[in-house]
C-alpha cells in the first residue's frame, strides 16, 4: 500500500515533464488563415491581405458551429512587421503562412521574391506544401474578389492549382521546392499566373516565367507550358494537347501524351548548342476525320504533329532565351556533366550563351477504343 | 577486476550502432557540405574506412586484456598513477559527450517542435532517462538496445517518402569529386564527430564472449559499415533534395526536407522522424553514461548505482550552465577531444603494450586460483 502511494506521488511529479503542459496551442486561440497575398504599396512597404476563417461556437443553440470569413490587411516595411500589424487588429494569434496558397502581387513578383518568403522559412510551423501563384494585378484585389464571390476561398484556389497540375499545365512547385530553385544558380522556375477574365472569374492563365529570383514579365499559355513540361520530362497524370492540322477545313487533333523520353546533347562551339530530341508516345483522343486504321494515315499524322510541335518548341525556346529563363535547368545539367563548359560561361546571364535546338518526334501509340 | 556478463557479436552490433548514430545525424549534411560540397558522401565513406582501422587498433589493444575494460588495463599499461589520470580524463570525455548531446537535443527540439517548453524541462527529462536507463547490468542495456534498434530502420523508411517529391534532382550529386581531393579529405574532419561512439568499444570489448577471436571484431565491423552506409544515405538524399546554396543556410536539412513531405494521412513527417530520432538519442546517452559510470565506480570505488547518479547530476548541472550561458565551446572541444581520445590515446596505449610487452596479469592470477 505504501509503495503504491509513493508511486502515485512520483507520477504527480512527472506530470510537468509532459510537453503538452507547456506547448499547448488551443484551436480557439489561433486564427486559421485560408489565403494570404503580398503586395508592395507606393511607399515601398509590404502589404499583406489575408482571409481569416472564424469559428464561432454559440453557447445558446447547443454548441452549433457557425463559420464566418474576415478579410484583413496590414502594412509594414518587412513581412513580419506587416503581419504584426494584422495581429494587433485581430483577436488571437495571426500567422500569414498558414494558408494553403500564397499570392504574390505583380510588384512583389518583379522584385526579389525571397524577400517575401524569408520569414516563412524561419518558422517551423509553416506548411511547406502551400502553393504559390503570381497575379497580373495586386494580390489584394484578387483576394477581395475571392472573398466576395467564392464560397471556398483559399480552398478554391488550391483546387484550381491542383487540377492544373494534374493536367500538366503548371510546374508542381510548393513553398519548399521554390526555395531550392531560388538558390540554384543553374535552374529557374515558373509559377501559375492568376488573372481575372472578362466575366470576373479568377482563373489560371498560364505560367509566369522567372529568372533568378524575380518575374521576367513574360508568361506562357497553358499549351506552351505543357510542351515545356514535356521537355522537362515532368509530365503529370495527363497532358492533353490540341493542334490545328488544316486551317481551312478546320481539322484539328487532340491527343494525350502517354510517355516522354528526352535526349539532350550539349556541345560547345562559338555558343553552347543544346540539341534536344523529344520523343512522345501519344494517344489520339479526338480526331473527327478518322481512318486511323490505315498505317499511312497514322504516319501522316505523326509527321504533321512532329512538324508542328518542333515549330512550336522553337518559338517556345526563343521566348525563354529572350527572358533568360532557364526552366529546363540546362545550367545545372552543365554543372553536373560538363563542368568545363560551365566554367567558361557561368555568371548571371549564362543563358545568353546557350542555343537550344529542339526536335520533337511523335509516335501514335493508340487511339482509344475505336480505330 | 574482471567484468561479468557475456555479449555476442550480434549484441555488440546493436550497442555500437546505437551509440554511433546520435545527435549528429540531423545536421550532418549541412556540416559536410561546408567543406566538401556535394561530395560530402565521399568524406563519410573515407571517414568510415578510417574508423574501421581505428576499431582494428582498439581490438588489437583489447584482445591483450580479455575481460578487462579500459579503466582496468590502462593501469596495467602505463602504471597506477598515470592510469588513474587516463581513466579520469576518459570519464570527463564521456561526460562531455553526454553534455553535448543534451544541449543539441534540447536546442533542436526547442527550435522544431517545442518552442514554449523551457529548456530545463527537456534537460530534466533526459536526466531522468539517463538515471533510469543506466542503473542496470550490461544484459539489460543490451536487451534495451536490441529493442531500440527498431527505430533506426524506421528512420530509414520515413526517408523513402522523400522520393515522392518532384523537385528531387540527382544532378546535385554531380560532378563527383568536383570539390577536389583535399577538400574531401578536409571534410572528414567535420564528419569525424558524427562517428564518435566507437570509443566505447574500449569498454564493451571486455564483455565479449570470445574477445580474442576474430568474431568479436565482426560485430564491430558490421556496425560501423551499417553506420557509414546510413549516414552516407542521409547525406546523399539531402544533397539531392536541396540546391548547394540552400544547403548552406539550412541547419537541419534532414528535418527540413521531411517537413514538406505530405502523404495522405500525415502532413508533417519531420515530427515523426524527430520522435523516432529521440529514441535513438536516448540509446546513445544511455550507452555513454553506462560506460562513464562504470569508470566512475572503478575510480572512486562506489556502487554502479551511485556512480550513475553522480554522472547524471554532473551532466545535468553542466549542460544547464552551458545551455543557459549559450556557450558553444563544447562542439569545438569535442572535435579535438574525439581525435585525442578516439585515435591518439588508443594508438599510444597499443604501442606501449607492444613495446613493453604488457600482459593482463590479473586474469592470469584468477586462472591460477
Amino acid at each position: 500500500m505504501r509503495k503504491r502511494k509513493t508511486k502515485l506521488v512520483l507520477l504527480f511529479f512527472i506530470l510537468p515533464l509532459l510537453a503538452g503542459c507547456w506547448d499547448e496551442r488551443l484551436l480557439k486561440n489561433s486564427r486559421t488563415v485560408y489565403l494570404s497575398g503580398f503586395d508592395l504599396n507606393e511607399n515601398g512597404d509590404y502589404q499583406i491581405t489575408s482571409i481569416i476563417r472564424d469559428m464561432n461556437i454559440s453557447e445558446s443553440s447547443r454548441g452549433e458551429i457557425s463559420i464566418s470569413n474576415k478579410l484583413v490587411t496590414g502594412n509594414g516595411s518587412s513581412i513580419k512587421e506587416a503581419s504584426v500589424t494584422i495581429d494587433r487588429s485581430v483577436a488571437g494569434n495571426y500567422d500569414p503562412a498558414k494558408g494553403r496558397a500564397l499570392i504574390l502581387g505583380i510588384d512583389v513578383a518583379k522584385g526579389d521574391i525571397y524577400n517575401v518568403l524569408d520569414a516563412v522559412y524561419r518558422d517551423p510551423r509553416v506548411d511547406l506544401n502551400a502553393k504559390i501563384v503570381v497575379t497580373d494585378n495586386s494580390a489584394n484585389e484578387i483576394i477581395t474578389h475571392l472573398s466576395e464571390n467564392e464560397v471556398e476561398k483559399g480552398g478554391y484556389l488550391y483546387e484550381l492549382i491542383h487540377s492544373s497540375e494534374i493536367n500538366s499545365e503548371i510546374q508542381d512547385i510548393t513553398l519548399r521546392s521554390i526555395r531550392t530553385y531560388l538558390f540554384d544558380e543553374g535552374k529557374d522556375f515558373m509559377l501559375p499566373y492568376l488573372s481575372k477574365d472578362e466575366d470576373n472569374k479568377v482563373k489560371i492563365n498560364g505560367v509566369a516565367l522567372f529568372h533568378d529570383q524575380s518575374f521576367t514579365g513574360q508568361f506562357l499559355t497553358p499549351a506552351e507550358s505543357t510542351l515545356l513540361l514535356l521537355f522537362m520530362e515532368t509530365k503529370s497524370q495527363q497532358a492533353l494537347l490540341t493542334e490545328q492540322l488544316d486551317k481551312e477545313a478546320n481539322v484539328s487533333v487532340s491527343y494525350n501524351v502517354k510517355s516522354v523520353s528526352r535526349k539532350l546533347k550539349l556541345e560547345k562551339k562559338d555558343k553552347v548548342h543544346a540539341d534536344i530530341l523529344l520523343e512522345l508516345d501519344v494517344e489520339i483522343v479526338d480526331y473527327p476525320p478518322d481512318h486511323l486504321n490505315k498505317q499511312s494515315r497514322i504516319s501522316f499524322l505523326e509527321r504533321q504533329l512532329s512538324k508542328i510541335l518542333t515549330e512550336k518548341a522553337d518559338a517556345l525556346f526563343k521566348k525563354l532565351a529572350e527572358n533568360q529563363s532557364d526552366i529546363l535547368g540546362l545550367g545545372r545539367e552543365m554543372i553536373a556533366f560538363h563542368p568545363s563548359i560551365w566554367e567558361e560561361i557561368k555568371g548571371e546571364n549564362y543563358y545568353e550563351q546557350i542555343l537550344v535546338n529542339p526536335t520533337v518526334k511523335v509516335n501514335v501509340r493508340s487511339s482509344g477504343i475505336t480505330l | 577486476m574482471t567484468v561479468k556478463g557475456r555479449i555476442s557479436s550480434v549484441n555488440l552490433f546493436y550497442v555500437l550502432a546505437q551509440t554511433m548514430i546520435g545527435v549528429g545525424l540531423l545536421s550532418l549534411p549541412h556540416q559536410t557540405h561546408h567543406t566538401a560540397g556535394s561530395d560530402g558522401w565521399i568524406s563519410i565513406l573515407i571517414t568510415g574506412f578510417f574508423i574501421q582501422l581505428i576499431v582494428l587498433i582498439i581490438w588489437l589493444l583489447c584482445r591483450k586484456f580479455p575481460n578487462l575494460t579500459l579503466f582496468d588495463f590502462s593501469k596495467v599499461i602505463v602504471g597506477k598513477t598515470l592510469g588513474t589520470v587516463v581513466n579520469f580524463l576518459y570519464i570527463i570525455y564521456l561526460l562531455t559527450i553526454i553534455c553535448y548531446i543534451f544541449i543539441v537535443y534540447t536546442d533542436t527540439l526547442k527550435r522544431w517542435i517545442l518552442p514554449e517548453t523551457p529548456g530545463w524541462i527537456l534537460l530534466l527529462i533526459l536526466f531522468v532517462l539517463l538515471i533510469y536507463g543506466s542503473i542496470c547490468t550490461i544484459k539489460n542495456v543490451i536487451s534495451l538496445f536490441s529493442f531500440l534498434f527498431l527505430f533506426i530502420p524506421l528512420l530509414f523508411l520515413i526517408t523513402f517518402f522523400v522520393y515522392h517529391d518532384p523537385s528531387i534532382d540527382v544532378r546535385y550529386l554531380f560532378p563527383i569529386g568536383h570539390s577536389g581531393g583535399w577538400n574531401i579529405l578536409k571534410g572528414t574532419k567535420d564528419t569525424f564527430v558524427s562517428f564518435i561512439g566507437y570509443e566505447t568499444l574500449l569498454i564493451y570489448f571486455a564483455f565479449m564472449k570470445r574477445s580474442k577471436s576474430i568474431s568479436a571484431l565482426k560485430g564491430a565491423f558490421f556496425a560501423i559499415l551499417f553506420v557509414t552506409t546510413f549516414l552516407m544515405y542521409i547525406v546523399m538524399i539531402s544533397t539531392m533534395m536541396l540546391s548547394p546554396e540552400e544547403m548552406k543556410i539550412t541547419r537541419e536539412p534532414v528535418l527540413y526536407i521531411l517537413s514538406a513531405v505530405e502523404i495522405r494521412l500525415l502532413s508533417r513527417l519531420d515530427l515523426i522522424f524527430l520522435s523516432f530520432w529521440c529514441m535513438v538519442v536516448f540509446a546513445t546517452i544511455i550507452s555513454y553514461s553506462f560506460s562513464a559510470s562504470m569508470g566512475i565506480s572503478k575510480l572512486i570505488r562506489i556502487k554502479h548505482k551511485f556512480a550513475v547518479m553522480l554522472a547524471g547530476t554532473f551532466v545535468f548541472i553542466v549542460s544547464i550552465i552551458f545551455y543557459y550561458m549559450e556557450v558553444t565551446l563544447l562542439e569545438k572541444w569535442l572535435k579535438h577531444f574525439s581525435l585525442i581520445f578516439g585515435v591518439i590515446i588508443p594508438i599510444l596505449l597499443l604501442f606501449i603494450t607492444i613495446i613493453f610487452k604488457r600482459e593482463a596479469a590479473s586474469t592470469d592470477e584468477e586462472k591460477e586460483n
